[in-house]
């Protein structure tokens, strides 16, 4: 049986549900810079919607996307404040439409660029913390991740013509450049931070310790593929991709494939 | 640095004033829930169908509607003598036969809606016409989240076919319909059985397990709206003066592009239109990355009228046409000779591939090419705006 969207536009948030059964575990889907809650996971949603019951990894998950809009977004603890609210709604009591039916024990996080540095704040951020959050932090796939930050921060061509032109930064020429952007350059003091509190989180085995799935794209301009790992977590697989190929659903004799196909279904087995 | 608003005037006449296809995102504010558009005061929906309607109704889109609204609109009071129940049936509507009380300001509407390539249009205009093709993007929504399976056609059966009579009672309104294309405002007056005077001839079908795909649509499709840059692209592609200078700024921004060397003291918000055009033509490259064949010309359609003016197409009687006195954009970016030769000067831009257990000299070297990866976007999004031609043509 196929499953149901609940799409909330205005508050930019969509759930894709099991109606026939109580799924007990929720994936929650954030986007990267400039992105949105469905449009950057393309033709995704709609696969899941059509597809998800009768895969075996995927049936016992409902799967929430959530979004923001970049230009709100301060730093990554306000990525990392969307999530931590998107799960007590999910899960508060008493219980609302449309998670009434259902008691979410289990979690698991999935990034895209920017979005997935918002999920290594939601990692460490212990105090701002959700009851059970941890606990219930299963695996997290970061995709197309900012290890060390974005240094054309999704500018390509313009940015490199901003530094060129007048030797410098093109967050210093741009009137309508975004606040998170400046967290995105390499050595930023935000991501510099960052990886200290969640390797120093990490270190002392303060959280839950959640399978961690790191995917990286070869032909990744937008973040490049250099890797500077982060604590003890494992290698970052590297794929031939683009930053958004990361995503593509392909279709090839009728069956679907795709790097974050692959990425979910071992996250989710 | 040079902060400006968006919007400084009008400078030239001849691409001016002309219909959107896709509305102009320039209204910034959020959510407007003072639509002019009126509720239904029959249906009971779902409270699922009730959120989508609402968003599609008040979306960022809905703000600069508003004038068109208030000033093309016919009042629920010049539409009673219709009757309620004609909207509320599964009748035919002939609007061309209703007669209205205020039909005698006809003549007022004429000439602010002409067509641009028939007339000059008038920079008293700009506003009404900007507004309306704002208030057809709801139209448009509709459509495609009806042909997805989005929406069911019976959910808002009694609001279109109140709010198509509302605003296409004058003949002018209907004409700028027709002249300027808006092929999916003409299949969803005709799927609800609205005669605004023209045949589609077919009805496109509903696939009703496509309503995520039409969700991912609209979520990419607002992110426009909080975009400035892509707004200050599109500002510029529709002939508003975006640059602080006293040329037009398609000459200034034609001239830095062509001229290595001319300096400029607002080379940086000539940077800012690069930015701009980079990002739209990312938006779109985005989107047609994960549309299929068919998908591409229906939602194309949506882009339709900017991708004609990043593109150099100018529309007329017979649709859009390459018209060699526009500039394709695109491609003057693409061979820029400032561009290129910042380019070669900086040899591109080197990654330096690290992975923990692999040695450098093992791994491929990347190297950047950002006129490259432009290029490149560039000819995907060419090859959905020729889908589109075929499929707006057909």
């Amino acid at each position: 049986m196929a499953r149901t969207l609940i799409d909330r536009p205005d508050e930019k948030w969509a759930l894709i549900k099991a109606e026939d059964r109580q799924n007990t575990r929720l994936a929650i889907f954030v986007h990267g810079f400039t992105g949105s809650y469905l449009g950057t996971w393309g033709a995704l949603p709609d696969f899941l919607i059509q597809n998800s019951a009768n895969i075996t990894e995927f049936e016992g998950w409902d799967f929430l996307f959530v979004g923001y809009d970049t230009a709100t977004i301060d730093n990554f603890l306000g990525i990392a404040q969307i999530i931590f609210s998107k799960w007590t709604l999910a899960t508060q009591s008493p219980k609302i439409d449309p998670f009434k039916s259902n008691d979410y024990d289990t979690l698991s996080l999935i990034g895209h660029s920017l979005g997935t540095l918002g999920i290594r704040q939601t990692l460490c951020a212990l105090s701002m913390q959700p009851k059970g959050f941890d606990k219930a932090v299963k695996s997290a796939v970061l995709l197309g991740a900012p290890q060390n930050g974005s240094p054309l921060a999704n500018f390509g061509l313009g940015a490199h013509v901003a530094e060129l032109v007048k030797n410098k930064n093109l967050l210093a020429l741009n009137p309508f450049a975004l606040r998170i952007a400046g967290a995105l350059k390499p050595q930023s003091p935000e991501l510099i931070m960052l990886k200290a509190w969640y390797e120093s989180i990490q270190g002392h085995g303060c959280f839950g310790q959640p399978a961690l799935h790191l995917h990286l794209g070869i032909g990744d301009y937008v973040v490049g593929w250099q890797h500077s790992k982060w604590g003890s977590e494992p290698n970052a697989i590297v794929h031939n991709a683009s930053h958004n190929s990361l995503l593509k659903i392909v279709w090839k004799n009728g069956q679907p494939s795709g790097i974050i196909l692959g990425a979910l279904k071992v996250a989710l087995q | 640095m040079t902060t400006k608003p968006l919007m400084m005037g009008f400078m030239s006449s001849d691409a001016i004033g002309r219909a959107t296809v896709a509305p102009n995102p320039r209204s910034k504010e959020k959510n407007p829930k003072n639509s002019e558009m009126q509720p239904s005061p029959q249906k009971t929906l779902s409270s699922e169908a009730h959120f989508r309607i609402n968003f599609l109704r008040n979306g960022p889109w809905s703000q600069e509607a508003r004038t068109a609204w208030r000033q093309l609109a016919a009042s629920d009071l010049d539409i009673a003598p219709l009757d309620t129940s004609l909207i509320d049936s599964d009748k035919t509507i002939d609007v061309s036969s209703l007669k209205f009380p205020n039909s005698g300001s006809q003549a007022r509407f004429k000439r602010a809606l002409a067509a641009h390539w028939e007339v000059d249009i008038l920079s008293k205009h700009f506003e009404l016409r900007n507004s309306l093709d704002e208030a057809l993007c709801v139209f448009q929504l509709y459509e495609l989240a009806i042909e997805s399976g989005y929406l069911l056609v019976e959910d808002v059966w009694y609001d279109v076919r109140r709010d198509l009579v509302r605003l296409f009672w004058s003949k002018p309104a209907r004409t700028y319909l027709e002249k300027y294309g808006f092929h999916l405002v003409k299949i969803l007056a005709q799927r609800v059985g609205v005669n605004l005077g023209f045949e589609i001839g077919y009805l496109p079908q509903s696939q009703s397990a496509e309503e995520g795909r039409f969700a991912a649509f609209v979520s990419h499709f607002t992110t426009i709206y909080d975009d400035q840059l892509i707004c200050n692209w599109l500002e510029f592609l529709d002939d508003f003066q975006v640059l602080d200078h006293e040329e037009n700024s398609k000459d200034v921004f034609y001239d830095f592009l062509r001229h290595e060397r001319k300096s400029f003291d607002i080379e940086s918000d000539l940077v800012m239109l690069i930015l701009g055009a980079e990002k739209f033509t990312h938006h779109l490259f985005q989107l047609q990355s994960w549309l299929t064949e068919s998908e591409k010309p229906l939602y194309g359609s949506f882009y339709s009228y900017w991708m004609a003016l990043q593109f150099g197409f100018d529309r007329s009687d017979n649709g859009y046409r390459r018209d060699r006195d526009f500039v394709d954009w695109s491609a003057e970016i693409i061979r820029s000779k400032r561009l290129l030769k910042y380019m070669i000067a900086d040899t591109y831009v080197e990654r330096e591939p690290s992975r923990a257990g692999k040695s450098k000299e093992n791994m491929p070297r990347f190297e950047y090419n950002p006129i490259g990866e432009f290029s490149d976007a560039i000819k995907e999004v060419q090859k959905l705006w020729k889908a589109t031609l075929v499929h707006i043509k057909g």
